[in-house]
């Protein structure tokens, strides 16, 4: 039975393998066995393989002999007709079930591409033929039968919500627009990669309420100044032209940057149009505690406050660090994992990206240049919150050797300087320091933030680690309280390579947003401390991690392969996004990494039904400068189809509790993607999850908090008369700016576009009633 | 192998090649052949991956439609089998893919249950590690493996159903193969 494969190299270690499946050639067998001959542990091996084989060889199914007799019969005829027009397919037996259409599918699309060929302006809208007459919206069906058969890339669905968006008021869902997709396939106005970003940067100015040089730091609920806050969660505020204003397409806005703009997620997006996914790595996990804090204090968070990938990332995802499969030496091992998802529809994988720094222990770390800037206006004393940084702290300086120091200075109307650099060897010094903290006065938030600069630049050390860590509730109120000037500072001292942590304590005004765009732009890290087990985890467990940066400026592109997967979606980093051409652009900022730290990057991917060629479905690049090189360093992974697990509770648990997490926080941030999911069902999860890692305290916390939110998560999306108003409007508004974004329309597409229109006309009309002051 | 219907062994039979040869001539014995051929160890290898009997017989059925309405360009001595397995892998993943959710939900994701130690003897326990360690490994080493295991294919065409080059087969079969027999001896060490 045997042929040789001795054509293609192969190490030793795979020999014994070989020689028992028989693919060695003659000289490697007589080789092999003369050493078997002599050594006894080698053929130990060697029988322990064969008992494997045997026991797998025994347990081959039983399966009788052949098809069931009709099934053959079925064939034959089928044979027999050869051969057969494609149209046959169509009307194929009636043995085919539903779950195994994929014939049918198939066949539906060969006959609709045909016709689409040799007929494009007459034929019809769809692939499925509901809509064969008309231009018109016809709207719950279409849907039905497009989820029934999950059909073909449809030249008839909409580019952005594709099969996703599953919420109760679907039922005015886009008409399919053959002819739209056909001229956007050729059309090149698609140009995400360069405007995308640019729409998130106005994004982002606008959830923090400013726009150029306007700070205005009253705005806390960021839901509101995206337009309206109705479904906020608490407080409902309606801002009525203003949400007619922020339902029309503003300037020359793609289809993805309008939905960014509406739902502050990131869009689905067709591997087509777009298969790159490119950002800056982020290994911050603030907005888990915070989640944390609102949710045990029976509030529902702002939406801003929830980023998915900082809740994922505050997880153990128990990576194996380089040395594994990797170099011990790398800087990163790559972990790729993918499994079909339950969260989504049908024919959704998962897809984790995960990043394992090296690790680097105690005694291998540099020593340290930490200057401690801590906020002791009034607000810090409320709840305790300076307690809670003098406790943080103590245990930060618990972790230093005596070759470290440690500065310290406070702000509260000015800044003070508290203590000169002190070596680690004189720690009782630094601990009284701290202790004599105390609170009174305004935040100057600016001030402190520039002295302690100032102290970490003076006691700059070429071979240690150059750090201010920033403690506060986070609302400079005096002095400099432009943002954009702060972080311009901050931004500049970083590239004397003094990088910032920051710690954000207190809740209410606690400006974590603020807080999070100051460590990204100081080239370090934010962490939300809630209390001393926090405290313990961000200073203690990750302490090494989150002083010793071991990448610069790391980024991620992950590019899908079209011809494998149709649709993907990431999860959060919605303001981590890069520019693709970016990628390979060095004088770009982007993310950092500690020692040991892990960051995990999460897809939703909707798979081609049908996948021919090869079956790649990501590339997986990442791009970075190790601490302390000049030269940045690029590895690039591959991930085929055939590495997916083929179910959800075949892949390990932490994949699972990654995704599940990741679900959570979508929910929590109502994100248009968990719109009419079951929250019951992500209990269960949980519930399972904390049976399966019950020695992991965090994961049997996520359990409690998802069943002590499910009261609350009731209320998450608000079902009134406007608010599916107003999510119908969306809906058409993006149909409507997909229309617009052709280069050139057709005939068919134009009608549908003054059909959309109208409707959108009307619609405002209702939204303007609704919205009159009663 | 041991069903002795292997198609790239069978040299007294006339070849794949061939039958496809005369099937698209007009012989629909020669493409019933084929299906007396292949369909058993298609039908395992399906049962395999859809752990479903039923269903495998679907993909395999649609497997042989795909043979009908585009066969593949096999010289006339070659072997249709690993065309046809690579179709029915294909055919398989994509059937999986639509029903995930819905299975996922019918087993209401309770970790699955598992007798309990005095209930089973040292053979069946071994026997369930197997199968447990088995469907743990990752698809890709599953496949080969029991390409390799019960249908005997070669490195190279193993390779072409899988899409990789014959050294990759003989990595992928030599980690799933440590992989089991280092769990093996673990659990006989007990």
């Amino acid at each position: 039975m045997t042929e040789h494969d001795q054509d293609t190299p192969r190490g030793p270690e795979t020999r014994l393998t070989d020689y028992l499946f028989g693919a060695l050639n003659a000289e490697e067998m007589r080789a092999l066995e003369a050493e078997l001959a002599t050594d006894a542990q080698l053929r130990e091996q060697l029988a322990e393989l064969r008992r494997t084989f045997a026991l797998l060889k025994a347990d081959a199914p039983a399966v009788s002999e052949g098809l069931a007799p009709e099934r053959r019969a079925a064939l034959l005829s089928e044979a027999s007709a050869q051969p057969a027009p494609r149209g046959r397919v169509l009307a194929f037996p009636t043995w085919m079930r539903a779950a195994a259409a994929l014939v049918i599918v198939a066949g539906i699309v060969v006959i609709w591409k045909n016709a689409s060929q040799s007929n494009p302006e007459t034929s019809s809208l769809s692939p499925l033929g509901y809509t064969a007459e008309g231009s018109s919206i016809q709207p719950e069906l279409a849907r039905r039968d497009r989820e029934a058969l999950t059909s073909e890339p449809a030249p008839g669905e909409p580019i952005m919500l594709g099969g996703t968006y599953r919420g109760p008021s679907d039922s005015l869902s886009p008409a399919p627009m053959e002819e739209a997709r056909a001229r956007a396939e050729s059309g090149s106005e698609f140009d995400r990669a360069k405007k995308l970003p640019e729409a998130l940067e106005r994004g982002r100015n606008a959830s923090l309420g400013y726009s150029g040089e306007d700070f205005d730091l009253e705005v806390e609920d960021a839901d509101a100044s995206l337009g309206f806050g109705f479904d906020d969660g608490y407080g409902r505020r309606y801002h009525g032209d203003e949400v007619i204003v922020h339902l029309r397409r503003h300037g020359n806005e793609s289809p993805r940057d309008m939905f960014y703009r509406y739902y502050g997620d990131n869009a689905v997006v067709r591997t087509a149009e777009d298969p790159l996914s490119t950002f800056a790595t982020d290994v911050d996990t603030a907005s888990w505690a915070l989640l944390r804090n609102y949710l045990v204090q029976g509030h529902l968070p702002p939406k801003a406050a929830v980023r998915t990938e900082e809740c994922v990332n505050a997880f153990k995802h128990e990576l194996p660090a380089p040395g594994f499969i990797e170099d011990p030496e790398d800087t990163f091992a790559i972990h790729l994992e993918a499994a079909p998802t339950p969260f989504a529809p049908d024919g959704h994988l998962l897809l984790r990206v995960g990043l394992k720094a090296r690790e680097v222990t105690r005694a291998q770390r540099k020593p340290l240049n930490l200057v401690f800037v801590v906020d002791k206006s009034g607000s810090m004393a409320q709840q305790n919150r300076m307690e809670l940084v003098k406790n943080s702290l103590e245990l930060l300086v618990d972790q230093i050797r005596d070759d470290d120091t440690i500065g310290l200075v406070t702000f509260d109307s000015t800044g003070h300087e508290v203590l000169a650099p002190t070596p680690g060897s004189e720690r009782w010094k630094i601990r009284e320091a701290l202790r004599g903290l105390s609170t009174g006065g305004s935040t100057n938030a600016a001030e402190g933030l520039f002295l302690g600069y100032a102290m970490a630049e003076r006691a700059f050390r070429k071979d240690a680690v150059n750090r201010v860590v920033l403690a506060s509730d986070g609302v400079a109120n005096t002095g400099e309280t432009d943002q954009a000037k702060i972080l311009e500072k901050v931004r500049k001292s970083s590239e004397n390579a003094v990088d910032l942590t920051t710690i954000g304590v207190g809740m209410g005004n606690h400006n974590d947003v603020f807080l999070e765009r100051l460590a990204d732009n100081g080239d370090g890290s934010c962490h939300y401390v809630d209390s001393m087990d926090e405290a313990k985890r961000v200073f203690v467990e990750r302490f090494t991690g989150t002083m010793q940066v071991v990448a610069r400026e790391a980024r991620v592109q992950v590019e899908f392969s079209s011809g494998t997967v149709r649709e993907w979606r990431q999860l959060g980093y919605e303001n981590r996004v890069m520019k693709h051409e970016d990628f390979r652009n060095d004088s770009v900022d982007a993310g950092e990494i500690g020692a040991g730290h892990e960051m995990v990057a999460l897809y939703e991917l909707r798979l081609q039904d049908l996948i021919d060629g090869p079956d790649t479905v990501a590339t997986i690049r990442l791009r970075w400068k190790p601490d302390g090189a000049k030269e940045f360093v690029e590895v690039e992974r591959h991930f085929g189809i055939g590495d997916a697990r083929s179910r959800w509770d075949l892949s390990s648990p932490r994949f699972r509790l990654a995704g599940t997490v990741a679900q959570f926080a979508e929910f929590m941030r109502r994100s248009v993607h968990a719109r009419g999911d079951s929250y019951e069902d992500l209990q269960v999860r949980a519930q399972a999850l904390a049976r399966e890692l019950k020695g992991d305290p965090m994961v049997v916390e996520f359990r409690d908090l998802v069943d002590r939110t499910a009261q609350l998560a009731q209320r998450l999306w608000p079902e009134d008369e406007l608010a599916l108003l107003i999510e119908e409007a969306r809906r058409l508004r993006l149909t409507e700016c997909e229309l617009e974004s052709l280069s050139e329309r057709s005939v068919k597409a134009e009608e549908l576009l003054q059909e959309v229109r109208l409707q959108n006309a009307a619609l405002e009309r209702r939204l303007e009633d609704l919205l009159q002051p009663r | 192998m041991s069903d002795g219907n292997s198609p790239s062994l069978d040299s007294e039979e006339t070849a794949d090649g061939e039958l496809l040869a005369d099937h698209l001539a007009g012989s629909t014995e020669a493409f019933d052949r084929l299906v007396e051929r292949h369909q058993g160890r298609l039908l395992r290898f399906a049962t395999g991956l859809l752990r479903d009997r039923a269903r495998a017989e679907d993909v395999v059925q649609e497997t042989f439609l795909r043979l009908l309405r585009k066969p593949p360009a096999i010289g006339s001595a070659g072997s249709a089998g690993p065309w046809l397995f690579r179709v029915c892998r294909n055919l398989a993943y994509d059937l999986m893919k639509t029903e995930t959710r819905e299975q996922v939900r019918r087993e209401r994701i309770e970790a699955p249950e598992s007798s309990t130690p005095d209930e089973l003897s040292a053979d069946t326990e071994v026997k369930a590690l197997v199968r447990q360690e088995w469907d743990l490994l990752p698809a890709r080493e599953r496949e080969a493996l029991w390409l390799k295991v019960h249908d005997g294919l070669s490195y190279a065409q193993i390779g072409e159903v899988l899409g990789v080059k014959p050294g990759t087969v003989g990595w992928i079969v030599h980690e799933a193969m440590q992989h089991l027999t280092q769990r093996l001896r673990a659990v006989q060490a007990l």
